[in-house]
């Protein structure tokens, strides 16, 4: 590959890897952490006696609870593309002409499975999909409950999301080897 | 002294939760909820009640427009921010208590406000910049920078998810004290954590009066020390409430709060009887011990022990104190079996005992290292309070009114706070109270505390710092005057004005001189880790105060111990000043002993000079 096109390929593959992460930001620090997390615990604290709200506050920490059925599928949707953006082989782009094409297929997939194993995507990646799973059954079982507020299965959800924001973020951020 | 306790007031610096909107922030309402927080942002209007809040909380933007809508754009705002910090840090006679702690986010979402940034993010949220999330500019790091350089007894928790590994040693460099995260399920247990720990709060039972930063500081390293189960240093002048320090170091041990606090105050008993107050004895074991005794140690098992003026215990006291301290083991006097222990002690002092377990001058060093082990906490003396005046001026006039028979409730004068202002006090809060009490036992009846129902007894106006040398003049002055004086005759003084004024005069210099050294010794003292009060150091004042640059240590200490004869006339003001007094001693001491110290002390002091 020449020079020129190598460092075209790293542009895009650049561009495409901050767009990913922005939206990982927008997704576990914008709307997890700042925004679903608090009304979590706040119901939690609500329920828990230790504060007294007014119908209409905990109609809407409720409200944002239920935010979950919306978003909460981004985080899948975030490891989903997580291969395709950060591996090397957006990097590595067209390989020259003169290489038979078996070995350029070669070296792509030599590349991309380093990648994994010294990364442990594929780890990683499944606990982001675990964790989505545990969220999206203690929610499912907290919605079931309402109206009455179940405390238990809040704190499920709130430890799940917590797990999921941790491995979402723990995930390499940067396109290479 | 009781005062209305009122849960610690924290400052919340970010965007999200700070940022003002049309109805309720639900943002920062959830936070409020999950970390058991009061909003009092604005007065405070919120409709729920949180039954025990940890702490009340004023939420700021860091940005403006504090309220921004669809095409506004949001900047991040340095100067405003720094602006409502201070606000809540300075300036605050008789109203509430400094910020005890700041929370701040690092990631400030800045740019324009659309419809799709506020339906993505929440009502008047922008859409973010390029800046915005790059760890090199966060906001945050930029506002902790500048709160650490302006304000650094301020604590700050950071309050972000952003990943440690990229911010925790920069924000830690910066003066951050601990991260919280804001999803996390004890975040709340967390941060009430650390405001125990951290925090910047007044003493929530009252004893303890005052909201000065010198004072919260002594408080927050007493709750620090009280944590542990080492013993504790407690350092302070007389009269800075080293007792008081001790109970509160009690309630807040988690350990021991419920057991016994025994109090012993070595000041007052003679060194024999002292080993048998601390340790007990055998009937028999001397004359007048006709019973058993259990003595103070076992008295406080499970508890603490607080032993005052711990620099007068004799030897034989410190060798028992230290094989107690050592083997967690007492044996009373005359007996011979030891018996098990758990006790926690603290012990307060406001001699240099460093200074004379470092030169051994009867205090030991390896006990010096056990008493201290859990920390040492410093009281500062009244006049580094000087923000804790109307407080404590109320707190001890109501308690005055109390004590004294059919006395009126009065008001204050404010030139009263001003004249109390300009005194020394070295007998410090003690001293403030006695003079209190007499003032209101003089004048039951009135209706204002005015400066006239004063006596000030022996205190003396405030000495001001010298603020620049000019060492001719001083030279010709203090060595001429002092010349003359020793070798004046008062018999032989030819002019008549003089005579019967002599005395007077003599007096007069005498109380200036003494006023000049201390005021020197102050401007000369030279804070350290150890003792952040500053160390007195004899060669630099006596150097300062006859403008030369070579003076030796004998010189210095001779100049201390002339300055004393010559001030023979108020030979009580120098005996009981807590400053001039301690440094007569320590001169006669050193002259006793010659040379070796002597060079020690040159060496010192020349390191610190």
């Amino acid at each position: 590959m020449s020079p020129g096109l190598h460092a075209a390929a790293h542009d895009q593959a650049d561009v495409v890897a901050h767009a990913w992460r922005q939206r990982v930001a927008e997704f576990t620090h914008d709307w997890l952490q700042n925004r679903f997390l608090p009304r979590v615990h706040g119901l939690i604290a609500v329920s828990g006696g230790s504060i007294d709200a007014p119908p209409a506050v905990l109609e809407s920490l409720i409200s944002g609870v239920r935010e979950w059925e919306r978003r909460g599928v981004e985080a899948l949707l975030l490891a989903d593309e997580y291969c395709d953006t950060m591996s090397p082989l957006r990097a590595i782009g067209e390989l020259a002409p003169a290489v038979p094409l078996d070995v350029a297929e070669y070296l792509r997939w030599t590349a991309c499975e380093l990648w994994r194993t010294r990364h442990r995507v594929k780890a990683r990646l499944d606990a982001v999909r675990a964790a989505h799973v545990e969220a999206q059954r203690s929610f499912a079982l907290w919605k079931e409950m309402l109206p009455r507020e179940d405390a238990a299965a809040l704190r499920v959800l709130a430890g799940a999301c917590e797990v999921l924001n941790g491995s979402l973020t723990l995930l390499p951020a940067s396109v290479g080897l | 002294m009781k005062a209305l306790a009122a849960p610690p007031r924290i400052l919340v610096i970010d965007d999200v939760y700070g940022r003002r909107v049309r109805g309720v922030n639900d943002d920062r309402l959830a936070l409020c909820l999950q970390l058991q927080l009061e909003d009092v942002t604005d007065g405070g209007s919120s409709d729920v009640t949180v039954r025990q809040p940890i702490a009340e909380a004023v939420f700021c933007r860091g940005q403006r427009p504090v309220f921004a809508t669809v095409g506004d754009i949001v900047e991040n705002d340095l100067a405003g921010t720094l602006d409502l910090i201070d606000s809540g840090w300075h300036g605050r006679p008789f109203s509430s208590a400094p910020w005890a702690l700041v929370l701040l986010d690092l990631r400030f979402r800045s740019g324009r406000v659309t419809a799709e940034s506020e339906a993505r993010f929440g009502e008047g949220s922008p859409e973010g910049s390029e800046d915005d999330s790059s760890a090199s500019t966060f906001f945050g790091l930029r506002l902790l920078e500048e709160i650490q350089r302006r304000y650094p007894q301020l604590p700050v928790v950071v309050l972000s998810d952003a990943p440690r590994e990229t911010v925790s040693q920069r924000s830690t460099s910066l003066g951050a004290v601990a991260f919280l995260s804001k999803g996390h399920a004890f975040a709340s247990e967390k941060l009430a954590e650390y405001l125990r720990h951290h925090a910047l709060i007044p003493d929530p039972a009252g004893e303890i009066v005052g909201n000065s930063i010198s004072l919260l500081v002594a408080l927050r390293n007493a709750r620090r020390a009280a944590v542990g189960s080492e013993s504790v240093l407690i350092r302070g002048e007389t009269g800075t409430g080293k007792e008081l320090l001790a109970r509160y170091v009690h309630r807040n041990d988690p350990a021991r709060a419920s057991g016994p606090l025994v109090i012993v105050d070595s000041g007052t008993l003679t060194p024999e009887l002292y080993a048998s107050e601390l340790f007990g004895h055998m009937r028999g074991s001397f004359t007048s011990a006709f019973s058993d005794r259990q003595g103070s140690i076992v008295e406080a098992n499970h508890g603490i022990l607080f032993l005052d003026e711990i620099g007068n215990i004799n030897h034989a006291v410190q060798r028992g104190l230290l094989r107690v301290l050592q083997e967690k083991q007492v044996r009373p006097v005359g007996g011979s079996r030891s018996r098990e222990i758990d006790v926690r002690f603290i012990f307060a002092t406001n001699e240099d005992i460093e200074t004379r377990a470092a030169l051994e001058d009867g205090f030991r060093l390896d006990l010096l290292e056990r008493i201290r082990q859990g920390g040492t906490v410093v009281l500062p003396p009244l006049r580094e309070r000087l923000d804790d005046l109307p407080a404590l001026t109320e707190a001890l006039l109501r308690e005055a009114e109390r004590l004294t028979p059919r006395a009126t409730r009065r008001r204050i004068d404010p030139r009263v706070l001003d004249a109390i202002a300009e005194h020394s006090w070295p007998g410090n809060v003690r001293q403030l109270r006695s003079s209190m009490i007499a003032a209101v036992r003089a004048r039951p009846d009135v209706e204002h505390l005015d400066p006239v129902h004063f006596d000030f007894p022996g205190t003396e106006a405030r000495p001001a710092v010298p603020a620049r040398v000019d060492a001719e003049v001083r030279r010709a002055d203090i060595e001429e005057i002092i010349g003359l004086i020793e070798s004046a005759d008062p018999a032989a003084c030819a002019t008549r004005q003089l005579v019967g004024s002599y005395a007077e005069l003599e007096t007069a210099f005498a109380r200036l001189s003494m006023k000049y050294l201390r005021a020197c010794l102050n401007a000369t003292r030279k804070p350290s880790v150890r003792n952040p009060a500053g160390e007195v150091l004899v060669q630099p004042a006596v150097k300062l105060m006859l403008g030369e640059t070579n003076v030796s240590a004998s010189r210095a200490y001779d100049f201390v111990i002339r300055l004393r004869n010559l001030s023979a006339i108020v030979a009580g003001e120098w005996d009981s000043d807590d400053l001039l007094q301690p440094l007569f001693e320590r001169a006669r001491r050193q002259r006793r002993t010659g040379r070796r110290h002597l060079r020690a002390d040159e060496e010192r002091e020349t390191r610190h000079g």
